[in-house]
């Protein structure tokens, strides 16, 4: 699986104050019309940073989530979801 | 004739400038100091900078190994980096050069025109210069998004950018700035509890640091494969950067190179020439 829409989502936060904005106040409907897959967008509204990282988002951008709680993760969360996360291929 | 007077090596932490003023009393900032009086005494007229990108220049829809900026003029840092901002100019004779140079000499440099430059150029140049007055050359590596080059292509790239400087017909004074962490890990399993990060691999460090202060270059470059950088974190890679940077030097051992710390995965270093 391509992670590529996840990484470009990381990266739309990182450089679009509004999007950041949106998708901290409603995440599910921030998204709604970006094309990934249910298992994508699940894992991303749960916050699911292990199955996030094992499917190739990278990790440096994956990490901006934490900056503003996006997908209510914070940086203690972060850590406890990724440790034993498998490298992905 | 364009000469290369000064080389230098050294890291790039985008938190350093709001935590650390260039003057304070802290370990960090000492260290810049004392890289910069050598810079300053080096005098150069223009300043090569070797790093990567974070994706804030680059993008994965479009992601260069190689890449070098080509314009009359940059900005940065581009990424929202807690610092001054700043319109550095960019010295195009030289980089027209290197980009023909390399492209001739089997360097299939992709070039970039119109560009904003990120913490990893602007931190180095925030203190080692003042004010970034000096025209850059900015040149990327693809150090983070596997596969990456090898060490073997990086330090190749090096050599074919030093025979460019020393070809450049012009009277001019080129200094060369690589930058990097030899083991860091930002986001990925190996970080600390409760932390963005981690340094996975002092030990790997320490060696990287012995080889360039003894010069062992060959070793280093036969030792950093992307299986051993991996080792020492997701950003492990950034070797690559001091590996070119290594490259366009050559085989000298540095004229200053601070001690290895027991806390960061990274090193200070001098060259001079003139």
């Amino acid at each position: 699986m391509s992670a590529y829409q996840i990484n470009k989502l990381c990266h739309r936060v990182f450089h679009d104050v509004a999007f950041r904005e949106a998708v901290k106040s409603d995440p599910a409907a921030a998204i709604a019309d970006w094309p990934f897959t249910d298992d994508e967008r699940k894992a991303l509204l749960e916050g699911d940073i292990r199955r996030l990282y094992e499917w190739g988002t990278h990790p440096f951008l994956l990490a901006h989530f934490t900056r503003w709680g996006l997908f209510g993760l914070t940086p203690a969360m972060y850590a406890e979801r990724i440790q034993g996360a498998r490298d992905p291929d | 004739m364009a000469e290369l007077v000064a080389g230098i090596g050294v890291p790039h932490s985008p938190h350093y400038p709001a935590q650390i003023a260039k003057d304070a009393p802290h370990e960090t900032a000492r260290l810049f100091r004392e890289v910069k009086a050598h810079l300053d005494a080096a005098r150069p007229d223009a300043i090569v900078v070797i790093a990567n990108d974070h994706f804030n220049t680059f993008f994965l829809n479009n992601l260069p190994t190689f890449a070098i900026g080509v314009a009359e003029a940059t900005f940065g840092p581009n990424d929202q980096t807690k610092m001054p901002s700043y319109n550095i100019k960019v010295h195009t004779a030289l980089a027209e050069h290197v980009r023909r140079v390399g492209i001739r000499g089997g360097f299939d440099l992709a070039v970039t025109q119109e560009f904003g430059i990120d913490h990893a150029m602007t931190v180095p140049l925030h203190y080692l210069t003042d004010g970034i007055p000096t025209p850059v050359v900015p040149i990327w590596v693809n150090t983070f998004v596997k596969p990456l080059p090898t060490a073997q292509r990086c330090y190749a790239l090096g050599r074919m950018v030093r025979s460019a400087i020393d070809t450049l017909p012009d009277k001019l004074r080129v200094a060369v700035i690589g930058t990097g962490s030899f083991s860091l890990e930002i986001g990925g399993p190996k970080i600390d509890p409760g932390k963005r990060n981690a340094v996975p691999d002092l030990a790997w460090s320490k060696q990287v640091h012995a080889r360039i202060k003894e010069a062992r270059l060959d070793e280093l470059v036969e030792e950093a494969t992307p299986e051993r950088m991996w080792k020492a974190g997701n950003i492990g890679g950034e070797l690559l950067n001091w590996i070119v940077t290594l490259g366009v030097i050559g085989k000298e051992k540095p004229h200053y190179i601070a001690d290895h710390d027991e806390k960061d995965g990274h090193a200070y270093a001098v060259w001079r020439w003139s």
